[in-house]
């Protein structure tokens, strides 16, 4: 059973409305501010761009099959396109305001191919994107859970109940806020307008006026109109970091619904995404220095899949912001969601041996102690013996914090997963679950090989260039083996899974 | 097993997956070589024509002999590499296609051992290059799902022997219990008792 659809009337007109303000927008820009011309010439794309859409408007269809999506599109020739239902890993729905008022919404559709989503429809009424759900990942023959997976949760006729795990409210944006720090982007469009505008030169005229007004001296004045301004830039800062994160994060909810992960979020702009459980990767927890004040930490997963190829940054929201603020002792809960048999706590995983610490002090020593000692000695001769402690003791600081870092690293290998964990201020765990790892690397350096040592390198579809790794350094070479045989034959033996 | 890869060194190294490490085939040792000689030339000639154009056109006879003199450095230390570099490659590298997948070991100074299960495998092409054509290789390309490796290229080998690893390789590339193969001869699972490679250093020497 099929049926075929078009997207929503009001398509054309987001899409118009979509291209005018990447082409015209700059344009425009320029025709007030000044600058370049060729943003002026850019504009007389729109007219082709808005032809193309009303012509898509027309000829696009989608087809829900009984195990495909299929979509076509006739412009100068014919292009279809189906993708399984069996290689989806994500539907993402973004619900911008504009969308809202027409009840319509764009859904995204990926696959593990990475780069862009497979499927874009943009857009459809909203009612649709239950319906895609539904479809795509109900009752397909992928459904059939793997080991190591909950047995009796892949009943995908009967509706199950959805399960919530995680719901941001109240004082947690302001959490948010201060730990993700995205007002630092606003403050520095700020200060740019701020310089273009020659904003800076009017700081005089308000030393001025704190002079007339208090009856200062000189030195009072500018000491007040700096510490206004800093006052200002960051007040700016901390209520554009929590102004981002109520309209990122407004509304979050993650829940589970039988095999899926939903995730809702946004103010403004709503997105829906949904992460099939068994699809899971790669998961990562991250506890950063401001986490950590807040006693929180932040969960994120992978799928295969989904990292732009360019940028090598996460596409999908679900996966990148699964769990953005968990209270600590919610960690194991989600975890155990997750895959039962998950644990991300710090104890009792496995610290590098004694000989792997002292190898990694050694390695800072000899690389940090004859450059700091070398810029100290220029100093001594150049600047004096203060110039020169500062450097020094910046030295023995840096051998410290790899000292500490290397104390820091833990690694974990059970039956059902292989993890590490690193950092100082910045701790991240990311653990790889055996039976979706894909390929297993033993890497001896000339080092490694003096002290019989050899990193184990853990690759899993999903995570990109920038993405977690799981990479467990310093291991005793014969220990590297064990584990490199232990992880190749529990992943053989998993069978592919996507 | 009847991967019958020739085994050229004294006794079969022991790999990670319990399956003895094969050497890749003598050839390429001499398709590495014409390789490095290309490359040779590439830098030196070029490198040469400078140098002279330079010492020629400045007219100073000292510039002339320091640039020779690093000229020549760089020709005999590229001709060493030429000369012994391939055969330590040839002698570091091994492949062992066992029941569990194939493991893939190079690297002379870095060295690194590549496990892929067999259920891993996306697919595989066999490539030849004009060098490798002539000289009876081929490349086998493993196409996995990762990320950091999702492209494992394994060189030198022969293209017949490149086809069969292939064909084993893709035969059971689909999910099967690895237990479901009583004729192998190849125990799985078990580890070899010693897989850690001979240190070229001392082993008292613990070092950084």
């Amino acid at each position: 059973m099929s049926d075929t659809r078009r997207l929503h009337p009001t398509s054309p007109a987001f899409n118009i409305v979509r291209h005018a303000r990447s082409l015209l927008a700059p344009g425009i820009a320029v025709l007030f501010v000044g600058g370049d011309s060729w943003q002026i010439w850019l504009m007389l794309l729109f007219v082709p761009s808005a032809i193309f859409e009303i012509v898509r408007f027309f000829t696009f269809r989608y087809t829900l099959g009984d195990d495909q999506i299929v979509t076509s599109m006739a412009f100068i020739g014919r292009t279809e396109r189906s993708v399984r239902y069996g290689r989806i890993q994500n539907v993402e729905s973004v619900q911008s305001l504009f969308h809202r008022l027409f009840g319509v919404t764009e859904v995204r559709v990926e696959t593990g191919a990475g780069g862009k989503p497979e499927v874009v429809l943009r857009v459809v009424p909203v009612g649709e994107v239950e319906r895609i759900r539904e479809r795509v990942f109900a009752g397909t023959p992928a459904r059939t859970s793997g080991p190591g997976e909950q047995a009796g949760t892949d009943s995908p006729a009967i509706e199950e109940p959805r399960v919530e795990l995680l719901r941001l409210r109240g004082l947690d944006f302001v959490r948010l806020g201060m730990i993700t720090m995205r007002g630092l982007v606003l403050v520095a469009i700020a200060m740019g307008l701020a310089w273009e505008f020659k904003l800076f030169d009017k700081l005089a005229v308000a030393r001025d006026w704190v002079l007339h007004q208090f009856r200062a001296t000189s030195d009072i004045g500018v000491g007040l109109t700096a510490g206004a301004v800093v006052l200002l830039l960051a007040s700016a800062l901390i209520g554009g970091s929590v102004l981002w994160a109520l309209l990122r994060f407004g509304g979050f909810r993650l829940s589970r619904q039988g095999d899926d992960f939903r995730i809702e979020s946004g103010l403004l702009t709503r997105v829906g995404a949904t992460v099939p459980r068994r699809r899971i990767q790669l998961v990562r927890l991250t506890e950063s220095f401001q986490h950590r004040r807040f006693e929180r930490a932040a969960i994120s997963v992978e799928t295969a899949g989904g990292v732009d190829p360019e940028s090598g940054n996460e596409s999908s929201f679900g996966r990148q912001w699964f769990a953005p603020l968990v209270e600590l002792d919610r960690i194991p809960v989600i975890a155990k969601e997750i895959r039962p048999s998950l644990s991300l706590d710090a104890e009792p995983w496995q610290r590098l041996s004694a000989r792997a610490k002292r190898r990694m002090l050694r390695k800072s020593l000899l690389i940090i102690a004859p450059v700091t000692l070398a810029i100290a000695a220029a100093l001594f001769f150049a600047g004096g013996w203060w110039l020169a402690g500062i450097v020094v003791a910046g030295g023995v600081a840096a051998v410290l914090f790899d000292r500490r870092g290397a104390s820091m690293i833990r690694y974990q290998r059970s039956q059902d997963w292989i993890g590490c964990r690193t950092g100082v201020l910045t701790r991240q765990t990311s653990v790889a679950f055996l039976d979706r790892v894909q390929v297993i690397d033993v890497v001896e350096s000339p080092f490694d090989r003096r002290a019989r040592m050899a990193t184990l390198r853990i690759d899993t579809a999903g995570g990109g260039p920038m993405g977690p790794r799981v990479d467990l350094p310093m291991l005793d070479a014969a220990q590297a083996s064990e584990h490199a045989l232990a992880v190749a034959t529990a992943a053989e033996r998993g069978g592919f899974v996507w | 097993m009847d991967d019958a890869l020739p085994i050229t060194q004294d006794a079969p190294r022991p790999g990670i997956t319990g399956a003895p490490l094969r050497d890749l085939h003598p050839a390429w040792i001499k398709a590495e070589r014409i390789g490095w000689w290309i490359f040779d030339a590439v830098v030196l000639i070029p490198a040469a024509v400078v140098a002279g154009v330079v010492a020629y056109k400045s007219g100073e006879l000292l510039l002339g002999a320091i640039l020779f003199l690093i000229w020549a450095l760089l020709a005999a230390l590229m001709l060493w590499a030429t000369l012994a570099y391939p055969n330590a490659a040839y002698r570091h590298a091994g492949i062992a296609l066992g029941e569990l997948g194939l493991e893939f070991r190079r690297g002379v100074w870095w060295r690194k051992t590549t496990i892929i299960p067999r259920s891993r495998v996306q697919h595989t092409d066999v490539s030849q290059g004009p060098v490798m054509r002539r000289l009876g290789l081929g490349k086998l390309v493993i196409h996995t799902a990762g990320t950091r490796n999702a492209v494992v290229e394994i060189p030198g080998l022969a293209l017949d022997e490149a086809e069969r690893i292939r064909d084993r390789l893709l035969d059971r590339a689909h999910p099967q219990p690895i237990d479901a193969q009583p004729d192998d001869p190849q125990p799985d699972g078990n580890p070899p008792a010693d897989t850690t490679p001979a240190p070229l250093e001392p082993p008292e020497a613990d070092g950084v």
